[in-house]
C-alpha cells in the first residue's frame, strides 16, 4: 500500500462573527497517496479555500487531525518544524496579488532560500536560474518586477517560488482561476510534468470540474463544510451518486457534442447556497435536493463506501 | 494586461517610472506651482542670512528712527515697532518654521509609524486595542487646547512648542499606517511569505512597509503646511517663540493691535505663512496623484 | 428571430493613447445582430471584446466606424459612434446593458429599491406616480424569481448574494423594455449552478419580450448553450464566426482550433500545451493577419495582409488565407 503523504480526520474551522458562527470546515476527512493529486472541489461557501489554508497553516483546527507524513500539522505556521515548512507549500489563488509588486522576481524567488538557512547570494542566484527555467522562464526574468509580467508568468512565477524549497507536496489554490483558458493550459500541462519529475503530491483546489477530469486521480466534491462525495475520476464522472454531484456536473457549460453526452441531463437547480451562519438541519442539501426523503432534514447522513474508492455522504446510500 | 511596451529589467522600469511619473506630475500645474514654491522657501529658507538684505534685523535689533516705515524700495515689506526690517525677519522666520517642521515629522513619523505597523499587523489582540485606544485618547482632545495646555504648564518657547505639536500629531500617522497595514497584510503576497516562513520581522519590514511608504511621505508633506499653520497658531497667542526670534505668528500677532493703519507688519508675515502652506499642500496634492495607482 | 437588422457595426477601430503609446485595441470589428437574436462576442481577456460593447453604449468613444442602431423610438437607424444632436439621449434607452461583478454594479449606498425606481424614473419619464413605478419595479422583481420583492426593495445590495444582485442587475435592465441588452461577462463572477440559473432566466425573459442580446464573455461553453451566432475575436478582430454548434465542433481558424483544444474537456484526452506565445503588444501589433506570429500555418501573406472572411457555408465564416 502507497504511503499517505497526507491525512486529514474529522477537520473542522470554525470561525466567530458577530452573526453567529460560521462553520466553514464541518467534519472533513480525506487522504492523499505520495505523487497523487486529489481534487478538491466546490462552490463559493463550500469551505475548499479554508482547508487548504488550514493544512498550510494559515489557519489553526477547531478540532479534528491533520497528518503530514504521520506527523501532526494542526500548527499555525509559526510553530511548525523548519523541514514541515519546506516541504509543504502552497500557489495562491491570483497571481497578480501574490507577487509584492515592490520586489524584484529574484527576491521574491530568493526568500524562501534565504529563510531556509543559505545565506550564499551567488549559490542562491544559481538556483533562481535554474527554478525559473524548471517553469520555463529565461533567466532575463529574475530582474524584472512583477507588475511587468503578464497572468501567465506571473503565475510561473509564484509555482517557481513554491518550489524553492523542494516541497513533496503542493496546495494549488484555484492557481489558474483568474487565467486565459490558452494560457490555463499551459500552466496546467507544465504543473503536470512537474508532478511527474519531482515526485510531487498535489492537493488542487478548485470549482471547474472539467479541469479536475484532466488533471486530478481522485475527486472530492464539498458543500456548505462536508464532504459530499470521493471517488477515482473516471468512476466519479461517469458515475456521479451524490444529488449535489449530479446537480454540479450538469450544471457545467460544455463545449462539444461528445461532452454533453457525457453530461449527465439537466437537473433544475433550485435556490441559493444558504448562508454558512445558518445552516439547514441533518444534510446541510435538502433544501435543495431533488431526491429529499422524510429523514434528510433530521439526520446528517455518514460517509459509507458504495465501492472501493468510492464513498458517498446521502441517505440514499445508507442501507 | 500589462504595459509590456515599458523597459523589462527593473533598473530601466525604475528610469520609466521616474520619467512617467515626472510626466504626470507636471501635467497639473497646480503641482508644479506647489513644487517650485516649496523650492522657493527651502532656498530662502537656508541662505536665508546671504538673500536677505538686513541679516542683523533676524536677531535683536534695534533702530528707533526706522520705526514703522511702510514699504519701500529700502525696507521691501516696510519695518516693524522696533525698526526692523520686515522682509528680513520673514525670510529668516521660514528658517524657524522649516527647522520646526523638520524636527516635529522626525520625532513624529518613526513611532507614529512603528505603532501603526504593529496595530495594523497585530489587528484583532491587545496589542492593537492598546495602541489604537491610546491613539484615540490623544485624538479626541482638541488640538490647540493640548498644545496650550503643554506650553503653559512647561512655559512658553519654541521647544515646548514642538514638543506640544509632536504630543498632538503622531496619533495620524499611526491611524494612517494602521488603515494601510489592516489591509494589506490579507494579501497574498503577505501569506506567502509567511506561509515560506519568514519571520514577522520580515513580514513587516521588507514586504508590508515598503507599500506603505508612498501614502506616508505625501502625507508628510502636506503635514509641513499644517504644522507651520499650529506653530504660527501657538506664536500668535504668546506660547511659542519668544522675542527677538523672528516666528511667522508672533510677527502677525505683534502687528496685529494696528491693523488697519501698520498694515504692513502683520499682512507681510501672513502671506508668508500663506506661501508656505499653499505650497506643501500643493505639493502633497500633486504627490498624492502621482503615487496613484494607474491601470492601463 | 426576425431578420431585421437591430445593430450593425461596421470597421469598428478604437485606439487608446497611453503615454506615449497608442494602443490600437480594437482594429476592424464588423458585426451584425438581427431582431430577437442572442449573439456572442468571445475572446480571452484582453482581446478588445469588453471594449467593443462599451462602444455600443457610448461608455468608449470609438476612433472610426460605424455602430448602426435601428432606434424604434425614432424610428430610424443612428449612428451611435457619430450620434446627431439629441437622437443618442433619445435612443440610449433601447440599449442596456448588465456588467460582470453584480455587486459592483449596483450602487452600495442606496436601497435596491431607490436606485430601481430612480432608475426606471429617468428611463421612462411618462411614467405615471411614485405608486406606479412601485408597482412596475415589484413585477420586474417577481419576472427575475427573487422570492420576497418587497424585502429586496428595502435591501442594500451587499444585503444579498451574487446571483441575487445579479437578478437585480437582469430585472433592471429589462425593466424598460430595451431593444438590445448587452451582457458583459454576467456570471463569470457567479457559482457554476447560479450561473445555470442565470442564464436560464436569461433566456426565457429575452425570448418571451423579443429582446435581441449580445453575450461577450470568455467562456465558449456557456455560448454554445445560450446563443444562435458566435463571433469569435482575438486581438481586436473577428477571426471566425457563425452557428456556435458548427464552429467548435469544426473549428477552420487556427486561433478557434488552438483554443478549443486548450479547454479542458469531460471526455477526457489530457491537455493541449496551450497555443505558443502571447498576446501582442497593443501599440506595435502584428502587420496583416494577427494573429500570425502565433500560427504553425504561418504563410507569406499572412503577415503582409489581413485576410478577408470566406464563407464557409451560410452558418460558419472564417477570416483565414489557409482557406
Amino acid at each position: 500500500m502507497t504511503d499517505k503523504i497526507l491525512r486529514v480526520d474529522a477537520l473542522k474551522k470554525h470561525f466567530k462573527t458577530k452573526h453567529g458562527t460560521v462553520r466553514a470546515v464541518d467534519g472533513v476527512d480525506f487522504d492523499i497517496d505520495s505523487g497523487e493529486t486529489l481534487g478538491l472541489v466546490g462552490e463559493s461557501g463550500s469551505g475548499k479555500t479554508t482547508v487548504g489554508y488550514t493544512i498550510i497553516g494559515l489557519h489553526v483546527p477547531t478540532a479534528g487531525i491533520v497528518l503530514f507524513k504521520g506527523e501532526s500539522i494542526a500548527l499555525p505556521v509559526a510553530k511548525r518544524s523548519k523541514s514541515i515548512k519546506r516541504e509543504l507549500q502552497i500557489v495562491f489563488q491570483n497571481p497578480g496579488s501574490s507577487l509584492n509588486p515592490r520586489r524584484r522576481i529574484e527576491e521574491i524567488i530568493e526568500l524562501p532560500l534565504r529563510v531556509h538557512g543559505r545565506n550564499d547570494h551567488r549559490n542562491n542566484k544559481q538556483r533562481v536560474v535554474e527554478l525559473l527555467r524548471k517553469v520555463e522562464l529565461s533567466s532575463d526574468y529574475a530582474s524584472k518586477a512583477p507588475t511587468t509580467l503578464s497572468g501567465g508568468e506571473q503565475a510561473r512565477v509564484t509555482i517557481a517560488r513554491a518550489l524553492a524549497t523542494d516541497p513533496k507536496f503542493i496546495i494549488l489554490d484555484e492557481p489558474t482561476a483568474a487565467l486565459d483558458v490558452s494560457i490555463q493550459a499551459k500552466i496546467i500541462t507544465m504543473l503536470i510534468e512537474l508532478q511527474q519529475e519531482l515526485s510531487l503530491s498535489y492537493l488542487f483546489v478548485s470549482h471547474d470540474l472539467s479541469l479536475m477530469r484532466n488533471v486530478a486521480d481522485r475527486v472530492a466534491i464539498m458543500y456548505l463544510g462536508k464532504i459530499c462525495e470521493v471517488a477515482r475520476t473516471a468512476e466519479f464522472f461517469q458515475n456521479p451518486l451524490h444529488p449535489y454531484s449530479q446537480m454540479l456536473l450538469s450544471s457545467i457549460p460544455v463545449v462539444s457534442d461528445e461532452d454533453e453526452k457525457l453530461r449527465p441531463k439537466k437537473i433544475r437547480v433550485v435556490g441559493e447556497i444558504p448562508s454558512p451562519v445558518d445552516l439547514p438541519s441533518g444534510c446541510s442539501f435538502h433544501p435543495r435536493c431533488p431526491k429529499k426523503m422524510s429523514i434528510c432534514p433530521q439526520v446528517d447522513p455518514t460517509m459509507v463506501a458504495v465501492e472501493a474508492e468510492h464513498v458517498v455522504r446521502c441517505h440514499l446510500f445508507e442501507d | 494586461m500589462t504595459a509590456r511596451y515599458l523597459p523589462q529589467t527593473l533598473r530601466g522600469f525604475q528610469t520609466e517610472r521616474f520619467k512617467e511619473g515626472y510626466s504626470k506630475f507636471t501635467r497639473n500645474p497646480f503641482s508644479v506651482i506647489g513644487l517650485s514654491l516649496v523650492l522657493l522657501v527651502i532656498f530662502l529658507a537656508i541662505f536665508a542670512p546671504f538673500v536677505t538684505p538686513y541679516p542683523e534685523h533676524a536677531g535683536s535689533y534695534v533702530n528707533f528712527k526706522e520705526i514703522n516705515k511702510p514699504p519701500s524700495w529700502k525696507h521691501l515689506f516696510g519695518t516693524d515697532l522696533v525698526g526692523r526690517d520686515v522682509f528680513s525677519r520673514v525670510i529668516f522666520a521660514y528658517r524657524y518654521s522649516l527647522l520646526l517642521a523638520i524636527t516635529v515629522l522626525s520625532l513624529v513619523v518613526p513611532p507614529g509609524v512603528l505603532l501603526g505597523l504593529l496595530a495594523g499587523y497585530y489587528h484583532g489582540t491587545w496589542i492593537d486595542y492598546t495602541i489604537m485606544r491610546i491613539t484615540d485618547i490623544f485624538l479626541a482632545v482638541p488640538p490647540l487646547i493640548l498644545a496650550l495646555a503643554v506650553t503653559s504648564v512647561l512655559g512658553p518657547s519654541m521647544l515646548n512648542a514642538m514638543m506640544a505639536v509632536c504630543l498632538m500629531w503622531w496619533p495620524w500617522y499611526v491611524r494612517l499606517v494602521y488603515g494601510l497595514v489592516s489591509s494589506l497584510r490579507n494579501e497574498y503576497y503577505v501569506h506567502a511569505t509567511a506561509v515560506i516562513g519568514a519571520s514577522n520581522f520580515h513580514i513587516l519590514w521588507r514586504e508590508i512597509l515598503p507599500n506603505c511608504v508612498s501614502s506616508i511621505f505625501t502625507k508628510m508633506s502636506l503635514d509641513v503646511g499644517w504644522v507651520i499653520m499650529l506653530a504660527a497658531a501657538l506664536s500668535f497667542v504668546g506660547l511659542g517663540a519668544q522675542a527677538p526670534t523672528p516666528d511667522l505668528g508672533t510677527m502677525i500677532s505683534d502687528g496685529a493691535t494696528f491693523l488697519p493703519d501698520l498694515w504692513w507688519m502683520s499682512m507681510f508675515p501672513s502671506i508668508g505663512v500663506l506661501i508656505i502652506v499653499l505650497g506643501f499642500n500643493l505639493l502633497g496634492d500633486g504627490l498624492r496623484d502621482l503615487f496613484a495607482l494607474e491601470e492601463i | 428571430m426576425g431578420r431585421e437588422v437591430v445593430l450593425r457595426i461596421e470597421d469598428l477601430h478604437v485606439v487608446f493613447n497611453v503615454l506615449k503609446a497608442k494602443l490600437k485595441v480594437v482594429d476592424g470589428v464588423s458585426l451584425t445582430a438581427h431582431s430577437g437574436e442572442r449573439l456572442g462576442l468571445v475572446g480571452e481577456s484582453s482581446c478588445g471584446k469588453t471594449t467593443c460593447g462599451r462602444c455600443i453604449v457610448r461608455l468608449v468613444q470609438p476612433t472610426s466606424g460605424q455602430i448602426l442602431f435601428a432606434s424604434k423610438r425614432l424610428g430610424e437607424n443612428i449612428d451611435v459612434a457619430n450620434p446627431e444632436g439629441r437622437k443618442w439621449y433619445e435612443a440610449k434607452r433601447e440599449i442596456q446593458m448588465i456588467f460582470q461583478n453584480p455587486g459592483a454594479s449596483l450602487n452600495p449606498v442606496f436601497t435596491i429599491g431607490t436606485q430601481f425606481m430612480t432608475a426606471l424614473r429617468y428611463a421612462r419619464p411618462e411614467a405615471i406616480n411614485d405608486r406606479g413605478i412601485r408597482r412596475r419595479v415589484v413585477e420586474a422583481l417577481k419576472e427575475v424569481q427573487l422570492p420576497d420583492p418587497e424585502r429586496i426593495l428595502k435591501s442594500y445590495p451587499f444585503q444579498l448574494s451574487g446571483g441575487m444582485n445579479q437578478r437585480v442587475s437582469i430585472a433592471m435592465a429589462l425593466a424598460v423594455e430595451p431593444e438590445l441588452l448587452i451582457a458583459d461577462e454576467p456570471t463569470t463572477a457567479l457559482d457554476v449552478t447560479v450561473q445555470n440559473q442565470i442564464l436560464e432566466l436569461l433566456y426565457a425573459l429575452v425570448k418571451r419580450k423579443r429582446t435581441s442580446v449580445l453575450y461577450i464573455t470568455h467562456n465558449l461553453g456557456v455560448i454554445r448553450e445560450i446563443a444562435d451566432t458566435v463571433y469569435v475575436m482575438y486581438a481586436g478582430t473577428i477571426v471566425e464566426h457563425g452557428n456556435p454548434r458548427e464552429i467548435f465542433s469544426n473549428p477552420l481558424h487556427p486561433y478557434t482550433q488552438g483554443l478549443m483544444e486548450a479547454i479542458p474537456k469531460l471526455a477526457a484526452g489530457g491537455f493541449s500545451k496551450g497555443i505558443p506565445g502571447s498576446i501582442p503588444n497593443y501599440s506595435e501589433p502584428p502587420s496583416g493577419c494577427r494573429f500570425h506570429p502565433r500560427c504553425s500555418k504561418q504563410m507569406q501573406i499572412c503577415v503582409e495582409e489581413r485576410p478577408s472572411f470566406v464563407e464557409v457555408s451560410e452558418d460558419h465564416k472564417v477570416a483565414c488565407f489557409l482557406l
